[in-house]
């Protein structure tokens, strides 16, 4: 058994490591700053200048915007679930069910909706339409996340603050808020990533551009679907920078989630258990 | 009481401050509570929000599949081969299948290697080095899918290929490529939700295992493993869901052709890859785009259902293992 269970392990490392290095070696020497900085020129996809910042910059604009709305949306919802008299009442169980079932629904299915919906409304791919798709998409992720962070609040603390006078509000906003922020960051850390490297929504929302968008109704360009299209290309060298593109997206979201652990860490020092 | 009453006579002008400030809080935690009302209500209708668009996907989808139903016939919807949208063929079966067998593919080399090696990291691993694969296994896991497509690309449908027979035409985009980039991506996932699983085993009774006398690996086996059996359903059954609804890692690596495959080194179209593939292309030609919402609830119902078969079988097994 435990021979066994090594060897799983160390098969799932190395799987897992070589995946990182065959991204990484590829594409980190390709990273320059004419690549980080510059959007594609003409001849960009015959092997010619240019670079991916629309990509950079339109997935961070799409996964900027998509976790503000999403946050909103989940910390009221979550605040209404932690804030009533009865935590585990019908309607909160049954949203608390609804969440779960929620960011297990497909991304390719949100995309195709947001399709439907932009038809209906006779709007074409943009990015005020992709913020609103991938927004939908991980508020249920960020509800889920906050919520486990409220839970960990414990019973007693909520009772001596509510013992002291304070109402439930200002008990949930002042104490709880403080005790969970620690969770409260993981959780927007977790919706930016997730939206940073959701692609099948953005495919349909938000369409693909050459061009770093300058309002709303523009398309904007994707790190993931960068990925996606220039990998396809038979030319060799804008399949490098497929590389380029895919390198980038993972060591942001390498960044991202050490930030989180450490962040995370570093807030709950004073938590009370 | 005797001695609280003097007090109070004694300094008459202590309780009138006192009185003043308690009414101050009163009113400031009524207007607090003004406010708190309306947080409530933001709150409750952010909720009602996101239940009214879940709402309105599921019914768009349905309404969108059945006129398309009414329209082409389940049967020739749902059991046809056929895939040719210029003729009016929409069949998707083949995608349902294909979507079936890359799943299948992806969790019998997941499973497995998954739970092992969660039992290596909580059973047997020293605390320093387990700490360390934890948080790493943790960062992987939110990788983002399309890298592992890429990685697919590049090193696992070479290797295929170049492992397959000469000349029978395998080009490497195929179930098996699909099924282990699947595989790889859902890792983490599973070996996270199983080391929760494991954890919450009580210490005691693999201690009680152990001082019966049964050896270490016995008693991971059938006593550790056993009790964990709920939890570890429950992080086969997440990993199924993502490995079903995996779009862009599948749109890359299977190869997209729609036909049921007779071997695993037969090229599939997944469900998901249809519709991310018909980007552009719905509004062409008439009853596409019926077709293709037909496939994302088909999608939406597949998932469902499994997830409640999952959870009435994950139901009695807690129950005949008692966990409280």
């Amino acid at each position: 058994m435990r021979t066994i269970s090594y060897i799983a392990l160390a098969l799932v490392l190395i799987l897992l490591i070589s995946l990182l290095w065959s991204i990484l070696i590829r594409g980190l020497p390709l990273l320059d700053w004419e690549m980080l900085t510059k959007i594609p020129s003409g001849g960009f996809y015959l092997g010619g200048e240019g670079g991916i910042a629309n990509a950079i910059i339109g997935s961070l604009y799409l996964a900027g915007g998509a976790t503000v709305l999403g946050f909103f949306l989940a910390f009221l919802a979550v605040l209404w679930m932690h804030g009533g008299t009865n935590r585990d009442s019908r309607a909160r169980r049954s949203f608390r069910l609804l969440a779960t079932c929620m960011s297990g629904v497909p991304t390719v299915i949100y995309g195709a909706f947001a399709f439907l919906v932009m038809q209906a409304a006779g709007v074409r791919a943009c990015l005020g339409a992709g913020i609103l798709a991938v927004g939908f998409f991980v508020t249920p992720i960020i509800v889920r996340a906050l919520d486990e962070a409220f839970l960990a609040v414990p019973n007693g603390l909520m009772e001596s603050v509510l013992g002291l006078g304070s109402n439930k509000t200002r008990g949930l906003l002042t104490v709880a808020a403080r005790q969970s922020v620690g969770g409260i960051v993981t959780a927007l850390i977790l919706g930016f990533t997730r939206a940073l490297g959701n692609s099948a929504t953005v495919l349909f929302a938000a369409g693909f551009t050459d061009s770093i968008p300058d309002s709303l109704s523009r398309p904007a360009a994707s790190l993931p679907l960068a990925v996606y299209f220039q990998l396809s290309s038979p030319i060799e060298g804008v399949r490098e920078r497929a590389f380029a593109a895919a390198a980038v997206l993972t060591v942001l979201i390498l960044i991202l989630s050490l930030t989180a652990r450490f962040l995370e860490r570093r807030l709950g020092r004073y938590m009370i258990r | 009481m005797s001695t609280a009453l003097p007090a109070t006579q004694h300094n008459p002008a202590g309780a009138a401050p006192l009185s003043v400030s308690t009414s101050i809080n009163c009113e400031k935690a009524q207007r607090s509570s003004v406010f708190g009302n309306l947080l409530r209500i933001a709150g409750a209708s952010a909720a009602v929000l996101l239940a009214l668009v879940q709402a309105l996907l599921l019914t768009t989808l349905i309404l969108k599949a059945a006129g398309s139903i009414i329209e082409l016939g389940p049967i020739r919807l749902f059991f046809s081969l056929e895939w040719r949208p210029s003729r009016g063929e929409f069949g998707l079966a083949s995608f349902a299948f294909g979507s079936l067998a890359v799943c299948v593919v992806a969790l019998l080399l997941a499973v497995p290697i998954g739970i092992l090696a969660a039992t290596a990291l909580t059973e047997y691993m020293p605390e320093g080095p387990r700490r360390i694969l934890r948080s790493l296994i943790d960062l992987l896991s939110g990788i983002p899918s399309v890298v592992y497509g890429l990685w697919g690309v590049v090193t696992v449908v070479p290797v295929i290929r170049n492992l397959a027979p000469a000349g029978s035409g395998v080009t490497g985009y195929c179930v098996l490529a699909a099924g282990l980039v699947l595989a790889v991506m859902v890792l983490p996932i599973i070996i996270q939700l199983s080391c929760q699983a494991l954890d919450a085993v009580p210490i005691g009774l693999r201690e009680a295992s152990l001082s019966l006398g049964a050896q270490k690996g016995h008693t991971v086996a059938s006593v550790t493993l056993r009790r964990a059996m709920p939890g570890l359903g429950s992080a086969v059954l997440l990993a199924f869901a993502r490995a079903a609804g995996e779009t862009m890692t599948v749109a890359m690596v299977a190869g997209s052709v729609a036909q049921i495959p007779r071997g695993l080194l037969d090229p599939v179209y997944p469900l998901p890859a249809l519709i991310a593939n018909t980007y552009g292309e719905l509004l062409s030609v008439p009853s596409y785009e019926g077709a293709v919402m037909t496939a994302a609830l088909l999608l939406i119902v597949f998932e469902a259902l499994f997830i409640v078969i999952s959870s009435l079988i994950l139901k009695r097994w807690e129950a005949r293992l008692c966990v409280q």
